[in-house]
């Protein structure tokens, strides 16, 4: 399965699938004008990887902001790899957020009640290391 | 040299055989030779004569007329030219022609036949002035003026030599130029003109001593080349006389010399080497030369070519830069249409905001800091009031901007329905905060039809709502993410929203909590969306986070909440820099107060001079309409049905308004509107309608009732739509 890369903007999170390599890393920020037309072509993808998925998966979310409209489509994002553990096989969300930043605390704790996927939330001290 | 010689020969020879008067011979005269030669020559000619080959015949006749005539066997010569004649007269063979004709001219005068001599003379002038060649005219004309000299015709002689004398100084003939002069000479002296006669013979002595002189210069020059010859072949001789002395002197040495001249030979090999790879040089110099040459022509072609597509480009992009401007100015215009439609529209949403005047009237110390990221909003306040009690939310939907402002527009929209509805239906007091939160959700899911699907834009929003009671001193607090800070005594207490949105979600089904808080004077509550902790800004352009939002607040909120409004917003300024705004920003902050607000209800309606007679039998309805109507002072007249309607006012002074129930005793309510119709056409009647049926709207208008209403009654409705017929 190819590679999805995306590289990240000022409105847009960059988005590294890599089935090959483990390798699932979403981190930036998220404030697309088009939501749908822009985490659709990676929720088909997610969804396509979920019929012949790894035996582990370990998605790493590093978010610094979303707007409402990006909030619903991670939960999408998030419910494609639930389709995963559905068939058996293993997933974790690794959530980071700034320390400081209560706001993403809550949202990796919301998306932890929402999706049958075991999370790990993961406080790291400067919003510096994003790069 | 040869040209001279050509004409002066028969000139020449005629002049000889004239002088020395040779004698015509005999044909038997000739040799025998000749003869055999002649019989030969005459069986050839015949031989072609049968095969019709005219030009073959006609040169073995002249072939023979040739012999004949060096034989001096005139008279034969004659008879084989005139043969030669004729055919080459048929054949159109003008040189020949003309050749013959000067030969038969030479043969007469040869046999001082004179007259025939002139005639064939003429004959080839003719030709010659035909084909305009001075040589031959020249020529002729002194062979006519020969004949005439013998004829003693000298004037026409002259007047001949002059003409070819002119001809040979145009063609700077200096042999037939003296032979003219010398002529004329001899015939001016016939003419008895000896003084001309000397001038010409002057001439001609003076072009022959000239000629004689470049003929001796010739031979001298001739002897000296020879000398120098002689020279160089005696010094070559010497050469190779000591040549031959070296070769002579050793044989080694000619070995030597043949060493020499391999080596010489190789040397010549490679001299023809270098010389080759020169030319090759040479050819590849001058390849690139012309290559050179040729690029150079090129790149003036291309430079002249380029200056003029430049010409066309810039003509072009002139153009083009109209165009733009064009565009641009269109843009411009679109732009300012589009920005001026969203400040109209900025302009509508300011409008179903609470007014500022409202909230002060309730809340008295208070800010809004409302600042939209582009002109319209996505985040909205409303506010409602019923009794003591105070509706507060602050919302954000999901966007920004004009999308985000339709959403808002649905949001209040939304709000005053659900609120309105509860509060006609039930008391106020019995209002929960996360009951609204509870039907606008299922307001935004059913008008938006939300079913889940992925690709269905899920739009929704998130809110803070608060129930404050003034009398009670009691908040209720319901919030769809976003929280509700409340500072008392330097700390900060935080209730938090829900994790979930007003929109389709996974726990759509699950109500929102409502948290009970017992209020304070002097406690301090924010109500904010997330545009102010969210924006990135400061030193490492990251979010402002709650983490300093609540700090600030903890900071400033002894200030009052006008300075808190400056410092917030100073705070934002700040921060952002000159980053882009993230988000809308609403922060909303109010200080509850020790005294109670004004009297919150409206004194609006104030219609003490005003008499309204009610028509209603059922007892509840009518104490309702009393308490709805108490505020306005208004002096109230009750019938209990519609006989006892029609009677008061046939009897009584008119009352101001009437407000008709429909299923009385005795009369209902469109019997009796009818009678008083009749009566007092002006006294405004309202119908009240239960069932709000269509049939009931009709029966209403064939009645000529000026408006209904329908129960229960809406309180706000109610009194706007009595005030349009007291007032």
């Amino acid at each position: 399965m190819n590679p999805l890369i995306i590289q990240g903007t000022d409105d847009t999170p960059t988005i590294h699938f890599d089935v090959t390599n483990a390798k699932f890393e979403i981190h930036g920020r998220s404030l697309p004008e088009e939501v749908i037309n822009f985490y659709s072509p990676i929720i088909d993808w997610i969804e396509n990887y979920a019929l012949n998925p790894n035996d582990i998966t370990v998605l790493k979310l590093k978010l610094f902001y979303f707007n409402s409209a990006s909030q619903r489509y991670l939960l999408e994002l998030l419910n494609s790899f639930e389709k995963i553990v559905e068939k058996g096989k293993e997933v974790i969300v690794e959530w980071h957020y700034h320390e400081d930043d209560d706001e993403m605390k809550e949202s990796g704790e919301e998306y932890q009640d929402l999706v049958k996927i075991p999370f790990k939330l993961i406080a790291y001290k400067s919003q510096k290391e994003k790069n | 040299m040869n040209r001279l010689n050509i004409t002066i020969v028969p000139f020449v020879l005629l002049t000889c055989f004239i002088m020395f008067n040779c004698r015509l011979a005999g044909q038997t005269n000739l040799p025998d030779n000749l003869k055999a030669q002649i019989k030969e020559l005459m069986q050839t000619s015949d031989k072609y004569h049968q095969e019709g080959n005219k030009r073959e015949e006609a040169k073995y006749l002249n072939q023979i007329a040739y012999i004949y005539w060096e034989q001096n066997v005139s008279k034969e010569a004659i008879t084989y030219f005139q043969k030669s004649l004729e055919i080459n007269k048929e054949l159109g063979n003008l040189n020949a022609v003309k050749n013959i004709y000067s030969n038969l001219g030479f043969i007469y005068a040869e046999i001082n036949e004179y007259q025939k001599a002139l005639e064939n003379f003429s004959e080839t002038l003719k030709i010659d002035r035909s084909q305009k060649k001075k040589d031959g005219i020249a020529s002729d004309l002194q062979n006519i003026a020969q004949i005439r000299y013998e004829l003693k015709q000298y004037n026409e002689a002259v007047k001949n030599l002059e003409e070819a004398a002119g001809l040979a100084i145009e063609e700077n003939n200096l042999k037939l130029m003296q032979s003219c002069f010398l002529a004329l000479a001899d015939n001016y002296d016939k003419l008895g003109d000896t003084k001309k006669s000397k001038e010409y013979f002057d001439r001609s002595a003076s072009l022959l001593s000239q000629m004689q002189k470049k003929q001796i210069e010739n031979i001298e020059s001739q002897k000296i080349d020879a000398e120098k010859k002689a020279e160089i072949n005696a010094r070559q001789l010497k050469n190779t006389m000591d040549t031959l002395a070296e070769i002579k002197e050793s044989i080694r040495e000619i070995q030597l010399r043949n060493e020499l001249m391999e080596t010489e030979s190789r040397l010549k090999d490679l001299e023809i080497k270098e010389e080759r790879t020169r030319n090759r040089a040479n050819r590849l110099l001058l390849v690139y030369a012309v290559t050179a040459l040729v690029l150079m022509v090129f790149i003036l072609a291309l430079i002249f070519y380029q200056f003029g597509q430049k010409k066309k480009a810039n003509k072009l992009l002139k153009e083009q830069n109209q165009e733009i401007e064009r565009q641009r100015d269109l843009a411009d215009k679109q732009k300012r249409k589009i920005t001026d439609s969203i400040s109209y529209a900025q302009r509508i949403q300011n409008a179903l905001l609470p007014p500022e005047d409202f909230l002060r009237n309730i809340l008295q110390d208070y800010f809004v800091l409302y600042k939209p990221r582009d002109i319209v909003s996505g985040d909205f306040y409303w506010a409602t009031q019923k009794e003591n009690i105070l509706i507060l939310a602050a919302a954000d939907c999901t966007g920004h901007g004009v999308p985000g402002a339709f959403m808002s527009m649905l949001g209040v929209a939304f709000l005053n329905e659900i609120v309105n509805k509860i509060v006609v239906n039930r008391h106020i007091r019995s209002l929960q905060a996360n009951e609204i939160l509870n039907d606008l959700r299922q307001q935004i899911i059913t008008s938006l039809h939300q079913t889940g699907d992925r690709n269905e834009p899920r739009d929704g929003m998130d809110i803070a709502l608060c129930i404050i009671d003034f009398d009670d001193k009691k908040l209720l607090f319901s919030g769809a993410h976003n929280p509700l800070y409340l500072l008392r005594n330097d700390e900060i207490y935080e209730y938090n929203g829900d994790k979930m949105p007003l929109s389709y979600h996974k726990n759509m089904n699950l109500p929102f909590a409502q948290h009970n808080i017992d209020l304070r004077s002097g406690d301090i509550l924010y109500l904010f969306s997330d545009g102010f902790i969210d924006q990135f800004g400061g030193p490492e352009n990251t979010k402002f986070m709650s983490k300093n939002f609540k700090e600030l607040l903890l900071e400033i909120h002894q200030k009052t909440m006008q300075e808190q409004k400056e410092i917030i917003t100073d705070r934002f300024v700040k921060w952002k820099g000159d980053r882009e705004q993230v988000d809308d920003i609403l922060v909303i902050g109010f200080r509850f107060g020790s005294k109670k607000p004004f009297r919150l209800q409206s004194q609006r309606f104030n219609w003490a001079d005003k008499q309204i007679l009610i028509a209603e039998d059922t007892d509840v309805n009518y104490f309702l309409l009393v308490e709805a109507l108490r505020s306005t002072k208004a002096k109230l007249i009750r019938v209990k049905n519609g006989r006892e309607a029609v009677e008061f006012c046939q009897n009584n002074n008119p009352p101001d308004l009437i407000l008709m129930d429909i299923n009385m005793p005795e009369m209902d309510g469109y019997q009796a509107t009818k009678l008083i119709k009749n009566i007092r056409k002006d006294i405004p009647i309202i119908i009240q309608t239960a069932l709000n049926t269509d049939d009931e709207e009709d029966q209403t208008e064939e009645a000529g009732a000026d408006d209904y209403i329908s129960k229960p009654i809406d309180m706000k409705t109610f009194l706007v739509k009595l005030e349009k017929y007291l007032d």
